[in-house]
């Protein structure tokens, strides 16, 4: 979606909130909403995933949204929470991912977008961006994140 | 030695990575290899096979090159026409049904050698356990060890 277009459909969201910008992502990519546990290095692996974790019988891989966007990593606090998105469009089937959460994402039902569009941050990340009550929230380009999980070979 | 139904449980630097058995040549104690007693090489030793030395390598916990003397066995690979070992604390093999394997693939860039080195995981208990990809692992080594 860019920043010239609104929602014409109500479109149920979450808001994630990081230490950098608040993410508003679609609920339909979530798979679930999930407490932390314990990270296990993934070896060799970029300085943007945080680790690995269990879920579902499966190595999930976790990514810092703050390091990702050029920030400090940040460890989980006791209200973090993992947002486990399903596989990317273009994705395998087993290519789970999950980005670390402040506190519990909050859901959202955005139906009008008139007056809430907002100056997208310069952010490769950044698709475009919405002011929700005062909070500026970041609607992440998915391709781009794909691109940087996935790399093509 | 090389069983369909079997994986190798290898231990580097206290986590635990799997390895298909049947992707193995070999495994090889310490005391059967000639060690590396500072000849230049990256290899940690070499198992000698004719008029052949097959280099092994030891990996740290970020998969880098790495040497020392905390390893005790070696498994060998094949790469293409090249043999290669990776050094390990511990070797032990696994029965397939105790191990449900799912595919991974990791995030980010693969490695220079071209593809990523793992390509399944495991959840022992409640902790992942990487499955390497024989040869990207063997190719991997090859890459980094520098092939001597």
């Amino acid at each position: 979606m860019s920043s010239s277009q609104v929602v014409s459909q109500s479109v149920h969201t979450l808001l994630v909130p990081t230490t950098a910008e608040a993410l508003l992502i679609p609920s339909a990519v979530v798979a679930e909403v999930v407490t932390v546990s314990n990270l296990v290095p993934l070896p060799a692996g970029p300085d943007w995933c945080s680790g690995l974790v269990a879920w579902r019988n499966r190595a999930l891989p976790v990514i810092s949204i703050e390091v990702l966007t050029g920030r400090p990593y940040v460890p989980s606090g006791p209200r973090s929470k993992f947002v486990v998105f399903f596989p990317l469009p273009g994705c395998h089937e087993s290519q789970f991912f999950a980005i670390q959460s402040l506190t519990e994402p909050q859901p959202n039902n955005i139906s009008d977008t008139k007056g809430m569009v907002v100056k997208t941050p310069n952010l490769p990340i950044a698709a475009s961006a919405l002011n929700l009550e005062g909070v500026v929230a970041i609607i992440p380009d998915l391709e781009w994140l794909k691109e940087t999980l996935y790399p093509a070979r | 030695m090389a069983d369909d139904n079997q994986f190798i449980s290898i231990r580097i630097r206290n986590t635990s990575y799997l390895l298909p058995a049947n992707a193995s040549l070999g495994i090889e104690q310490r005391e059967t290899l000639e060690i590396n007693s500072g000849t230049g090489s990256n290899a940690v030793a070499w198992k000698v096979v004719g008029a052949n030395k097959w280099p092994a390598y030891a990996l740290d916990e970020n998969l880098k090159l790495t040497g020392g003397n905390a390893w005790e066995r070696v498994v060998y690979l094949q790469d293409g026409g090249r043999v290669v070992g990776l050094a390990a604390e511990n070797i032990q093999i696994m029965n397939r049904d105790d191990v449900q394997v799912k595919p991974f693939l990791p995030v980010g860039p693969a490695p220079k050698s071209g593809k990523h080195v793992f390509s399944s995981s495991w959840i022992d208990g409640n902790t992942p356990v990487l499955t390497f990809e024989p040869s990207a692992l063997a190719a991997y080594l090859t890459v980094v060890g520098g092939g001597s």
